[in-house]
């Protein structure tokens, strides 16, 4: 059985490598991009099977690069959870509106994510 | 009887004489009943109203009126919120005369509530829209993120590798080191603002407490440099913050200017010849209105000319200044009445506009306006406007011109049928529509 594959759409490297550690040990193929100006490419590029995309990123917000993958038919119907940040309802109302199908607020718990990512790919 | 009523004056001093109050009200022209109000002090009396009933009784003015407080009146009211109906507004008048003390407390207070209530917006503003807290805040976040995860994991029953457990705990130091390094940035920034603001007040405002507590009189200016100037600045109590500072001596250096370019032995002569008409005075020195103005409302202590009131705004509609006579409300900050001519000349620089108003008291002031371009060093708006309006009360009976009955401000002013109202009035309930 092939590993499901998540790219992390990230720029904390200290993040990055709790989530990684947390969905590699789950089983999942895990790999990360952290510049915001060419994310969409990193996406159509690799075909994950899930996107995390943080809403900050260096170079372009991540409700940008949310609306440009699924304005493309490849990535349209990607699932994608965003990662805002807690007490931004803003953040996830803006998220609702771009397509996000799912989102989590940082600072999250391990177990709620994992959940999640598994809840979002059958 | 409560001796220092005007009303109880009136009404003693009326019966002492053995007169009946239709007789009285006949002689100064108004109804028996409104008479019978003001005598019992439900209603104020100024102006010219006061002044023939004072002569109609053989009184000097001075023994009637202790300083008929217009403008404490003007201010009272609008301490009263629109949607406050405890407070006695239609007996605002009597609260002044009986109890004058409390009267300028409650005034003193909205003032000081205003003052606070515009510090919060401006800082509430900032805080909202800092980038350095936004940026902060998103630090931290992060920060908090990493630790949050990487503590999960480490505390998790599963077994990690020691080189991974190592690697984990060095990410956790990192990250609290970030976080200790974002505390102590955030510290200090709130040490700089509350450094920076002022406790109480706005800078518009020191520079308005200043001017006031100076009783707009400065010693002559005409000799002043540059440094006397500082001085005076560095010396002022009520000049707290550097913005403040600032605008004081914009002004302190427009002063000084006016006072050599109208020294005071000439200008007070030649203001003797032509009774203090501004226009008068501005063609026979050469000089622009608002200069003549300025000198009129700043002449130093001792001078003798008549107490004027001096208000300048800018395009906005901005108070830059503002000098209340006791008589003609002027506000400190926001609007004023629209039918006062200093809001036309905006659109007119450089040309004078001079009309007679009549308050609602019934009294009569000349009010000349001048507004003036100034450069603003922006090429994409290259000058600003500015307005300067004089206020002299006209004394005695002749009125050279029909009069424009203006108020202080929409939502304290009774008069009706008032086509630059712009607010129904706290004294009079909405009717559902503007009076």
């Amino acid at each position: 059985m092939t590993k499901k594959h998540v790219l992390l759409i990230e720029d904390e490297p200290n993040i990055i490598e709790a989530i990684s550690f947390i969905l590699q040990r789950d089983g999942w193929k895990v790999s990360s991009h952290s510049d915001g100006l060419s994310a969409v490419e990193a996406v159509t590029a690799a075909t994950p099977d899930l996107v995390i995309l943080d809403v900050m990123l260096p170079g372009r917000s991540g409700f940008e690069i949310l609306r440009d993958l699924r304005a493309a038919p490849a990535t349209g119907a990607l699932p994608v959870l965003m990662l805002t940040a807690k007490g931004q309802a803003r953040d996830r109302q803006e998220a609702e509106a771009a397509g996000v199908s799912h989102f989590l607020t940082k600072p999250f718990s391990n177990q709620e994510m994992l959940s999640v990512v598994n809840g979002m790919v059958q | 009887m409560v001796r220092h009523l005007v009303g109880s004056r009136i009404r003693e001093r009326r019966e002492r004489l053995g007169w009946k109050q239709v007789a009285l009200a006949a002689r100064v022209g108004i109804s028996p009943s409104y008479l019978n109000l003001i005598e019992h002090n439900r209603r104020g009396i100024g102006g010219a109203r006061l002044i023939a009933i004072a002569e109609a009784l053989g009184l000097d003015l001075r023994e009637l009126s202790d300083g008929a407080n217009v403008t404490l009146t003007h201010d009272l009211t609008a301490a009263i919120p629109a949607d406050d109906t405890e407070a006695e507004a239609d007996q605002i008048d009597e609260f002044v005369s009986r109890f004058p003390g409390f009267a300028a407390l409650v005034a003193r207070q909205k003032h000081e509530l205003d003052a606070r209530e515009r510090s919060i917006e401006a800082l509430s503003d900032r805080l909202a829209h800092d980038p350095y807290l936004g940026e902060a805040l998103h630090e931290m976040v992060s920060s908090i993120t990493a630790i949050q995860a990487t503590s999960g994991i480490l505390t998790s029953a599963e077994a990690i590798e020691p080189l991974q457990t190592r690697r984990f705990q060095n990410n956790i130091h990192e990250e609290s080191n970030r976080l200790t390094d974002l505390a102590a940035g955030l510290s200090t920034y709130f040490d700089r603002i509350s450094d920076e603001s002022p406790a109480r007040t706005t800078p518009v405002e020191e520079v308005e407490g200043y001017f006031a507590a100076s009783g707009f009189r400065f010693p002559d200016l005409e000799h002043a440099g540059p440094q006397e100037l500082a001085a005076l600045i560095a010396d002022a109590p009520e000049l707290v913050s550097d913005a403040a500072r600032h605008i004081a001596g914009d002004i302190l250096s427009a002063l000084a200017a006016d006072a050599r370019a109208l020294p005071q032995a000439a200008f007070l002569d030649a203001a003797a010849e032509v009774d203090f008409d501004p226009i008068a005075l501005a063609r026979r020195f050469d000089a622009l209105p608002d200069r003549v103005f300025r000198r009129l409302a700043f002449l130093p202590a001792g001078a003798e000319a008549p107490k004027v009131g001096l208000f300048v705004i800018d395009s906005t509609g901005a108070v830059l200044l503002s000098r209340r006579l006791a008589e003609f409300a002027l506000p400190r900050h926001g609007a004023g009445c629209g039918l006062w001519p200093i809001y036309r000349v905006l659109s007119r620089p450089h040309t004078t506009d001079a009309v007679v108003l009549q308050t609602e008291e019934g009294d009569l002031f000349h009010a000349h306006a001048f507004a003036r371009y100034h450069p603003t060093g922006n090429a994409a708006v290259p000058e600003i406007v500015r307005a300067t309006m004089l206020i002299r009360p006209i004394s005695g009976d002749t009125v050279p011109t029909p009069p424009v009955r203006s108020g202080a401000s929409c939502r304290i002013c009774l008069r009706s049928g008032c086509g630059a109202r712009r607010e129904p009035s706290l004294l009079r309930p909405p009717r559902g529509r503007l009076a």
